[in-house]
């Protein structure tokens, strides 16, 4: 089994890729003000402006440290990584990327041209807009600089060593082989979202369980009314001959003419 | 680092959620099962910068989760479940006891981790990168 990493089994495209980083750019932007980095913040500015449409305001700002100086586009991309607190709208964000990768501007235009125009969305590209060139895979198990396995491609070769994972689970072939949806429910049980279907469940099961008990509670309240009246209107029991000892006191009951033998 | 806070500024469209989820625990799993975490924490102990190792590292367990997947991954959930992974392994390290990773470590991390995504999934990052130099005309 080769090095898991060195290549890619399935097609990544770049707008996938991209795209996911539109979706975590919020996230970027706030790790890179906490860990004051400023290559984050950048990156969370201007992709993540892309994904959230501009939280208003706070896109313009990372739209705008394209062209800043350094020292400002740090600044701008602080300010905006606060400000996209405020969220947006992720239909709007996806209209954004999506839009962007249809068309063929040039890298920049369309963030501009949205920060610009109070969120209005442009025909423009953005950064989706190019269609570059698949790139190559090259071999991260190996430090290029220093020409030696790096500690992920120890442990990666470790993961990846088939052999030794297969032989320990033997029946993690059969379910690697089958997916990463059958790989994570068998690494890790049930998921929360599988939880929380769970909890739904149990909320459903639980209605018709309280639907059912009223049920059945109507029915026995239905039940003793039925009895109470009858036995009050009906001196069935007060036939002659057959004073009802068990007839209850009641309005009716006490009303009616005595029977007499 | 509050993880939770970040967490909750990813923004990913309810349809690519369960997916998600399933990625981040599995990847977990991998990172804190019982074959694999002692030789996780051994390499945390291993020469190299916690950065480095992080976010190579986590890099790594993704692409590795994406060829397995037999490229039934959604690509757009890639660098979010790689930030979740990274910051719970982070958080993980400092919490036990095994290791002080800075927030400033972390920063470099995720930085590595994106690069290292970048270049693991084949694809030319050059675009970013471009973005991130332009200078907007006046």
């Amino acid at each position: 089994m080769p090095p898991v990493i060195a290549a890619v089994v399935g097609v990544v495209a770049k707008i996938g890729v991209m795209q996911s980083l539109a979706y975590a750019g919020t996230a970027m932007s706030t790790v890179g003000a906490v860990t004051k980095n400023p290559k984050l913040m950048k990156i969370g500015a201007i992709v993540g402006g892309i994904g959230t449409l501009g939280g208003m305001g706070a896109f313009g700002a990372g739209a705008k440290t394209l062209g800043m100086s350094s020292a400002a586009k740090t600044a701008a991309a602080s300010k905006a990584a606060t400000a996209y607190g405020a969220g947006a709208s992720q239909s709007l964000s996806r209209q954004a990327i999506s839009g962007t990768a249809e068309r063929t501007l040039a890298p920049g235009a369309g963030v501009r041209a949205i920060g610009a125009g109070g969120g209005q969305l442009s025909k423009s590209a953005g950064l989706l807009g190019k269609v570059l060139p698949p790139g190559v895979a090259p071999n991260l198990l190996v430090d290029s600089a220093r020409q030696a396995p790096t500690f992920m491609g120890k442990v990666g070769n470790a993961l990846t060593a088939t052999g030794k994972m297969i032989k320990d689970n033997p029946e993690l072939a059969t379910v690697i082989a089958s997916g990463t949806g059958e790989l994570a429910n068998f690494l890790s049980g049930k998921t929360d979202a599988e939880i929380r279907e769970m909890e739904s469940q149990i909320d459903v099961n639980d209605a018709n369980a309280q639907k059912t008990l009223f049920a059945i509670s109507e029915e026995k309240r239905r039940r003793q009314n039925l009895n109470q009246g009858y036995l009050t209107v009906n001196p069935v029991i007060s036939l002659p001959g057959q004073p009802n000892p068990y007839q209850p006191p009641g309005l009716l009951a006490q009303n009616m003419p005595k029977v007499t033998t | 680092m509050n993880v939770q806070e970040i967490q909750d500024k990813i923004q990913l469209p309810p349809e690519l959620q369960d997916a998600y989820t399933r990625v981040v625990a599995a990847g977990m799993k991998i990172l804190f099962s019982k074959q694999t975490h002692k030789m996780m924490l051994d390499q945390l102990q291993a020469p190299g910068s916690n950065a480095e190792k992080l976010g190579q590292g986590i890099a790594k367990v993704m692409v590795y989760m994406f060829n397995e997947s037999n490229g039934t991954m959604p690509q757009e959930i890639i660098v979010p479940a790689a930030m979740l992974l990274l910051l719970k392994a982070a958080d993980f390290v400092n919490q036990s006891g095994k290791g002080n990773i800075s927030d400033e470590e972390i920063g470099q991390a995720m930085e590595i981790l994106i690069d290292s995504l970048f270049d693991g999934l084949g694809v030319d990052r050059g675009e970013l990168d471009a973005a991130m130099t332009q200078e907007m005309p006046a």
